[in-house]
């Protein structure tokens, strides 16, 4: 169990996500999506990866950093996204294709912001 | 200065005038020098000036391994890890991650859209990805001297027109940290990867299809051939894009301890 945080979705390879990324996805588990729930504690806009750090508390009580990875800035501009749609302290819920190794990291998939606007969909990468 | 000294200076100067001197390379003129651009040319049969990207749906896939290959004992050992990597949910060398660039083939088919700029003597191409640049020389010069020239990710292209096809003929690679694959087959391209790229501007100027041939016989044997699709975007500029260490320190997928480097 990774995290009573963490609600384990099993995901039907379907929807319109494409993922952007630079590197291999191999390390993401695209078969899965995991919801985390947490506080921002940095968003970087940028190319060819945004990011989100997060604040999520596990099911002990610990508080760990998790890292979300996402498509380039140029591309998020087209859903929606702005530089400051985020910042230090806010408190969101994103849903994530998660590292296979249960480590604390993912891949971005949407994200529910404080004032409870959504954004991104739970399409599956192409790479 | 002390005339030990002196002398001593003197006595090198002349002794290195005395050696033969290298010969001294000339260079043709520059690809978009005036008078190489006002040369008398049959006109090209198509403009390829535009932001294109790789068909990323319905198309033919962005790897350029097929199904079928018979690879060298060298590059089998690649593979094989690659393949025990994947069956662990881990990755074998994924150089492009790590900021190496992709390098062709790999580069035509990234997610990311590329600019083609065509002169009468080149085009030039500037990828959206890590902003990689490919040169492709159109005005009639032989691919450089072994001797001379620097080997790289995207090799040296030479195009010819053939009726109205671009044939492209691509060699000069660096032989480490390339692969026709990424977190896939693990397949390296050698420094005696050989392409050659049949270029067609097909459905009303908006597609441009590529027929690729490639040979490595330091990796496989035989050749490699299959067809890729980029589609004209209209509204796509590119942007300058970057592969820099402070972006991959704060990315968990270049930083799981699952990467095998």
């Amino acid at each position: 169990m990774r995290s009573e945080l963490l609600l384990v979705l099993a995901t039907a390879v379907v929807g319109s996500g494409v993922a952007f990324a630079h590197h291999s996805p191999v390390v993401f588990d695209q078969a899965h999506k995991v919801s985390i729930t947490g506080t921002v504690t940095e968003f970087k806009w940028g190319n060819p990866h945004s990011w989100i750090h997060l604040d999520v508390k596990d099911e002990r009580g610990e508080v760990g950093s998790w890292g979300v990875e996402m498509n380039p800035a140029n591309n998020l501009v087209r859903e929606g996204w702005r530089a400051s749609t985020l910042k230090p302290g806010d408190k969101v819920t994103i849903v994530v294709h998660p590292l296979r190794n249960n480590e604390k990291g993912g891949q971005f998939l949407s994200i529910k912001l404080p004032d409870g606007t959504t954004l991104g969909n739970e399409g599956p990468g192409v790479l | 200065m002390p005339v030990r000294s002196t002398v001593l200076l003197v006595a090198l100067l002349l002794g290195a005038t005395a050696h033969a001197q290298p010969t001294k390379e000339t260079h043709p003129p520059g690809a978009l020098s005036p008078e190489n651009l006002k040369k008398s040319r049959a006109a090209a049969p198509f403009d390829l000036t535009g932001t294109w990207q790789h068909e990323l749906r319905g198309g033919p896939s962005w790897k350029f391994v097929p199904e079928k290959f018979e690879l060298t004992p060298e590059a089998q050992k690649h593979y094989d890890a690659g393949r025990a990597a994947l069956a662990e949910g881990k990755v074998y060398r994924d150089d492009i991650g790590q900021c190496w660039p992709p390098g062709l083939p790999l580069i035509m088919t990234r997610v990311h859209p590329f600019v083609l700029m065509q002169y009468p003597t080149a085009i030039y191409m500037i990828a959206g990805f890590e902003n990689s640049i490919r040169i492709i020389y159109l005005d009639g010069r032989a691919h450089s001297d072994p001797d001379i020239v620097v080997p790289s990710f995207n090799g040296e292209s030479i195009g010819r027109w053939e009726g109205n096809t671009l044939v492209v003929d691509t060699k000069y690679f660096p032989g480490h940290h390339h692969w026709l694959d990424q977190g896939g087959a693990s397949i390296p391209a050698s420094d005696a990867l050989h392409i050659v790229e049949r270029m067609k501007l097909i459905e009303n100027g908006e597609t441009i299809e590529i027929e690729y041939t490639m040979t490595d016989p330091k990796s496989w044997k035989g050749d490699w051939k299959m067809t890729k699709r980029f589609n004209r975007k209209h509204d796509v500029d590119i942007d300058e894009v970057e592969c820099t260490p402070d972006i991959n320190e704060n990315l968990p997928g270049t930083t799981s301890s699952s990467l095998i480097r």
